[in-house]
């Protein structure tokens, strides 16, 4: 058996489709999934949307309940969520098929995947009204598969989703996708958060993989990519961005991309930046039952070679912070910026040797 | 297109995995049309079945008690906090999850698939905290698909599962599955009771064909097998097992094992007992007549040593009306291998009464 891990955007034109369809197909017959990862994504909290942004249309039976109210308890409600938040979604349309996206601000910015927009520096956006605009491609982070487009909104009156706080999910809780699988325009799906915190190979080889993703058995194919994922109070909380699956569409394991990271790179997505990871180039060997993490190879060139940490050193601890696992390193990493130097206490044989690394950018 | 069942394991092992994912691929286009499934194997082999509540004479249960006046609140969030813990992962070979499975009493007993654990003596067991312990297959019954799995319980926090009352499903109700489906642990899916008491082909050509299933439309993966379907109550209601589907992943027709098979033999099982179901060996077709018309007796069955002949029409067994093929399985589920029942045939007109001692179904 082969699964492969799929990304949801439409094959309106199958040739192409392969362009936006990151194929990790695993021929081993077998996934091997990394451990989830807590979703401890640090995220900056300030989002740029305030929830004033929208005046609560028929402010009626659905308050607007935030996770730290607990309680009032939503009654989950599609219709209303529908009915809420469905003008605010938009079709995002490519001469090679297409995606999904949501209004993030009532200032013309559409965030959408990555993979729905790469190669492109406009696009067709549809609105609800079913109007067609040009989108132009602002910013955009490949790793974390976000985009940003930006229509020219005179003189429009744009509703931008509500945003809720990805963080706070819980496994079972119901969700509700809004997108354009196989090019049907706004087709709502429901489900519940099936985990949190998933681990994902990256999109390309040799990428960074994608973490904390948000996983939901609601029903997301090709063409849903870029959509809103959204809570029973009618937050988006997460992007809606690929699946596993044996077949281009859904069998109901999907991932999404946590709300907390759109808020946390928006600033510099819509400022035109291609956002940078951090990146030290080394791979972990199993860990076993020494202390620290060992090393199992360095990537040649790589901020580690450069530095010198070796293959078979054991890292004890980084920043001053004692590391159980690979994915403490990697979510630590992740909290620095390009450039930034970061000191690595590590044992080789006897010896202790402190190792100062200069975090470059991940290789495209 | 043709429609396979696929038994759902990871493809954990592939050469493994050939052996119960019985695997049609459509290469068609990109619309994939459902054909109606096929009927239920009318002419298949009567299997004995597992109803507890049947008993030899008596008519068929009534209808299912209905719920209580107020509905159990569906709350997702709550069962996983309640069951999550109880879910393991079953890896055959180190780090290749296999399949899910469920603990069900404080000594350390898991209940899984037979197919999961099928040709290994000994597993790896992930437990909900990722400790990784050593588990020993105990007994198994191969037709039902079931196995258990202990684990030394000594030093381990275990949080089992309680077992539901299957029989007091109905469909629409809603249920939760959790598993680890393309070995991504603990996934939780939702979805309904989507059909009661279906009957399937047998894992293994020639075996006991499957009774009783729930089926559900909660996403059912391979790596799913042998974890827990579990009611609005938290309690586990069956054993996910098993999908009809034109690929090796869901559709929304997932089945699993009803509690009340697992509740049964879990017994005999722990007790490292092989379950083995009593077998007749004969084929037969319904039709307007009464009884059921014998089409083929196996060579050397107990219904051949008996003396059944292809042809004879079954109208009695046990003293009780045959008039049709549930009727027949039913009664066949309720006896033990080596019992011994009198069957009642009309022979071309003729009332000719056969004494059958029960063997176990072959294989």
């Amino acid at each position: 058996m082969r699964t492969a891990v799929i990304s949801v955007g439409s094959g309106l034109v199958a040739a192409v489709a392969a362009a936006f369809i990151a194929l990790a197909i695993d021929d081993g017959g077998t996934t091997v999934i990394e451990q989830a990862a807590p979703a401890t994504e640090v995220v900056a909290d300030s989002p740029l949307v305030s929830n004033t942004l929208e005046p609560e249309p028929a402010a009626t039976e659905v308050p607007a309940a935030r996770v730290d109210d607990p309680v009032v308890v939503n009654a989950f409600d599609p219709v209303q969520i529908f009915q809420t938040v469905e003008g605010s979604v938009v079709s995002v349309l490519t001469p090679e098929g297409g995606g999904s996206g949501f209004f993030i601000d009532d200032a013309g910015h559409v965030i959408t995947n990555y993979h729905v927009v790469q190669g492109h520096d406009e696009v067709s956006i549809v609105l609800s009204d079913g109007t067609s605009v040009t989108g132009r491609v602002l910013g955009f982070d490949s790793a974390n598969d976000l985009a940003v487009v930006e229509i020219d909104a005179t003189g429009m009156v744009i509703t931008p989703v509500r945003l809720g706080d990805s963080s706070a999910l819980v496994v079972g809780e119901p969700v509700v996708a809004i997108g354009n699988p196989f090019g049907l325009e706004r087709t709502l799906t429901t489900g519940v958060v099936s985990a949190v915190g998933r681990v994902r190979p990256p999109l390309l080889d040799g990428g960074r993989a994608q973490r904390g993703l948000i996983q939901t058995d609601a029903s997301v194919n090709p063409g849903n990519s870029g959509g809103p994922l959204i809570n029973q109070a009618g937050e988006v909380i997460g992007v809606n961005a690929s699946a596993q699956s044996p077949i281009r569409g859904s069998v109901g394991v999907n991932f999404a991309i946590p709300i907390a990271l759109v808020e946390r790179f928006l600033p510099d997505l819509i400022a035109g930046e291609v956002i940078q990871h951090p990146w030290i180039g080394i791979a972990g060997a199993a860990a076993d039952s020494e202390a620290g993490l060992p090393i199992g190879d360095v990537v040649a060139d790589g901020p580690a070679a450069q530095a010198g940490l070796q293959a078979g050193d054991r890292i004890v601890a980084v920043a001053g912070v004692n590391l159980d696992s690979f994915d403490a390193l990697a979510e630590l990493i992740d909290q620095r910026s390009v450039g930034e130097t970061v000191p690595f206490a590590v044992q080789r044989g006897a010896e202790r040797l402190d190792i100062a690394v200069t975090l470059a950018s991940w290789p495209a | 297109m043709r429609t396979a069942v696929i038994a759902l394991i990871s493809g954990a092992a592939a050469g493994i995995a050939a052996a119960f994912i019985a695997l049609a691929i459509d290469d068609g286009g990109t619309t994939t049309i459902i054909r109606e499934a096929p009927p239920a194997e009318a002419t298949v082999e009567p299997a004995s079945t597992v109803q507890r509540t049947a008993e030899i004479g008596e008519p068929a249960p009534a209808e299912p008690e209905p719920p209580p006046a107020i509905a159990t609140a569906f709350d997702p969030a709550a069962i996983f906090k309640q069951i999550g813990p109880a879910v393991v992962s079953i890896e055959t070979q180190q780090g290749l999850v296999s399949g899910s499975g469920f603990i069900v009493d404080g000594d350390g007993h898991i209940v899984t698939n037979f197919h999961v654990v099928q040709g290994s003596n000994s597993v790896s067991v992930v437990l909900d905290d990722e400790t990784r312990v050593s588990g020993q297959v105990l007994g198994f019954d191969r037709a039902n698909d079931l196995a258990v799995v202990a684990i030394d319980p000594i030093g381990v926090e275990l949080r089992p599962a309680p077992l539901g009352d299957s029989d007091a499903l109905i469909v629409g109700d809603p249920v939760v599955a959790i598993g680890n489906p393309f070995g991504l642990e603990r996934t939780l899916t939702t979805g309904v009771v989507s059909a009661l008491g279906r009957l399937r082909p047998p894992l293994e050509a020639g075996g006991r064909p499957q009774r009783g299933l729930i089926q559900t439309d909660a996403a059912i993966n391979p790596g799913n097998s042998g974890g827990p379907l579990i009611n609005a109550a938290g309690e586990v209601i069956g054993v996910n097992a098993s999908a009809e589907s034109p690929i090796d992943g869901s559709v929304g027709v997932g089945f699993a094992i009803p509690s009340s098979i697992v509740q049964r033999f879990l017994p005999e099982m722990i007790a490292g007992e092989e379950i083995l179901h009593p077998w007749l060996g004969i084929s037969s077709v319904e039709s307007d007549e009464p009884g059921l018309l014998i089409e083929s007796v196996f060579a050397d069955s107990p219904a051949d040593a008996g003396g059944l002949l292809p042809g004879d029409r079954l109208i009695r067994a046990n003293g009780v009306a045959i008039e049709g093929f549930e009727d027949l399985a039913d009664l066949l589920d309720d006896q033990r291998v080596g019992a011994v029942v009198t069957v009642g045939v009309d022979r071309q007109g003729e009332s000719v009464a056969i004494e059958i001692t029960l063997a176990a179904w072959p294989g």
